[in-house]
């Protein structure tokens, strides 16, 4: 979730998005574009990830699927792709809700009278909106203009469940003048390669760890998290009112940033890193 | 003296879901006063493909089959829905009726295809996806539109022909159109 005020690049940066997230392979493509096929006929092999950013007008048949023939969803052509979301707190509080089920399994699943129809709908959710409704609570160098019963209805668009499945929480600041001058230190191929090294790193242990018979879902430490790190989390997660779905995703955001400096172990400087993503609101 | 049977059996596919089986397509054809009754939960689309049949048998220079036609889409009790029905109705009614010989047994083919008032063949809806869960079950044989061939072609292991009008499919059924087989179709995009 991207939060900041007008004009700070939410939307700019995630439309780059597509540019540095890893490719992907064969039997990945094809059950995208087989769900694709079923709204565009003909199609052929789709060759990128799909980016999908439907408008806040939205309805939930459009978004999450349904009509008849029960067809795929906004959620479900973005499979193994990025769904963006845009202004997030105007869409209806229907098609929000409606997400939660896709974000905790990655499909949905649309009843009818003949029988339920199961369409896959793993992808990335990248959303942006302002602090406050005139855009500049938190912000460095502004004053926010609104009450405090105006920001408190409009952070509350956004319910507690669905922001305990988002990520991480990024606040942006005003981009400062100076900064756009410079020429860019990194292009989007160096930072695909870097998110495509981490991306194999996790995937080799995660492999390693299979083939060993271990299981993927641990009820206790995974053997990539350390002893300290367990520890940092554990004592905050009754002073940051982390809920043990939050846990587990600081433990895979602390996974990345440790995969993203090439370290296989998560140290407690890599949570601390992933806690300050955390879903909180800054005032 | 028994009555020949008129009869004949292939397979289709609704677009809904995606691991979604074939439907199984039987066509019956009874003397009597000339009516056809489409049975097994299908919804408008598919009453109204007798219309576009009618025309397309026509337009290949054939006869619409004279009797009392019954069309069963099996299992009877799930919705049957799109317009993919067309074409293996069209060819099942033809086969039924002895106007093709088929040289293959069609009994095992999944078929799926609009048809135009002029015997075209329009792509339609979900081809990759029923490709995929027909051949999960075993079948190896699709005859689907020319419009649809790029997702037709990306699966192994299969039988693809690719039909752009009536006679097309016809020529397939009785044996003077060999199959197309995708080799190695996924690439590392």
């Amino acid at each position: 979730m991207l939060v900041g005020p007008p004009g700070c690049g939410k939307t700019m940066l995630s439309k780059r998005i597509p540019g540095i997230i890893p490719a992907w392979e064969g039997a990945e493509a094809l059950e995208t574009t087989s769900i694709h096929s079923l709204r565009r006929p003909g199609i052929g092999l789709m060759p990128f990830r799909p980016f999908r950013a439907p408008h806040h007008s939205i309805n939930t048949a459009g978004m999450l699927g349904g009509g008849r023939p029960v067809l795929p969803g906004e959620v479900s052509l973005a499979h193994q792709g990025v769904l963006f979301l845009d202004e997030i707190a105007e869409y209806s509080r229907s098609v929000l809700e409606g997400l939660r089920e896709p974000l905790e399994e990655g499909a949905v699943t649309i009843a009818r009278a003949g029988g339920p129809v199961r369409y896959p709908a793993n992808f990335q959710l990248i959303a942006a909106m302002n602090p406050c409704p005139c855009g500049y609570s938190g912000v460095q160098g502004s004053t926010c203009e609104c009450t405090q019963a105006e920001v408190v209805r409009y952070r509350a668009r956004i319910s507690g469940p669905l922001l305990d499945r988002i990520d991480m929480f990024v606040f942006m600041q005003p981009v400062d003048p100076e900064v756009v001058s410079f020429v860019a230190s990194r292009t989007s191929d160096a930072i695909r390669q870097r998110a495509e090294q981490a991306w194999s790193l996790v995937k080799k242990e995660d492999q390693n760890l299979v083939d060993s018979g271990k299981s993927l879902e641990h009820a206790g430490r995974p053997p990539w998290f350390s002893a300290e790190a367990e520890e940092m989390l554990n004592r905050s997660i009754n002073s940051l009112r982390l809920s043990m779905r939050g846990r587990n995703r600081m433990m895979k955001v602390s996974r990345t940033i440790a995969a993203l400096n090439g370290d296989h172990l998560v140290l407690p400087r890599h949570l601390s890193k992933a806690l300050q993503y955390r879903p909180r609101w800054v005032s | 003296m028994g009555a020949v049977l008129r009869y004949s059996r292939l397979n289709g596919c609704s677009p809904a879901g995606m691991d979604t089986p074939p439907v199984l397509i039987e066509i019956s054809i009874i003397s009597g006063i000339p009516r056809h009754t489409v049975v097994g939960l299908a919804n408008g689309a598919i009453r109204e493909a007798m219309d576009r049949i009618r025309a397309a048998i026509a337009a290949v220079g054939l006869s619409f089959p004279r009797g009392a036609i019954t069309i069963n889409l099996a299992p009877a009790d799930t919705r049957k829905e799109g317009s993919s029905f067309d074409l293996p109705i069209a060819l099942g009614m033809l086969l039924a009726d002895g106007q093709i010989e088929c040289e293959h047994d069609v009994s095992s083919f999944v078929v799926m295809g609009e048809l135009t008032l002029d015997g075209g063949v329009r792509s339609v809806r979900g081809v990759l996806p029923a490709i995929a869960s027909a051949s999960a079950v075993g079948i190896t044989h699709f005859i689907v539109p020319e419009g649809n061939r790029n997702e037709a072609l990306l699966l192994e292991d299969t039988h693809i022909h690719c039909v752009s009008h009536l006679a097309e499919a016809i020529d397939v059924v009785t044996g003077k159109r060999i199959p197309e087989r995708p080799v190695q179709a996924q690439q590392r995009c």
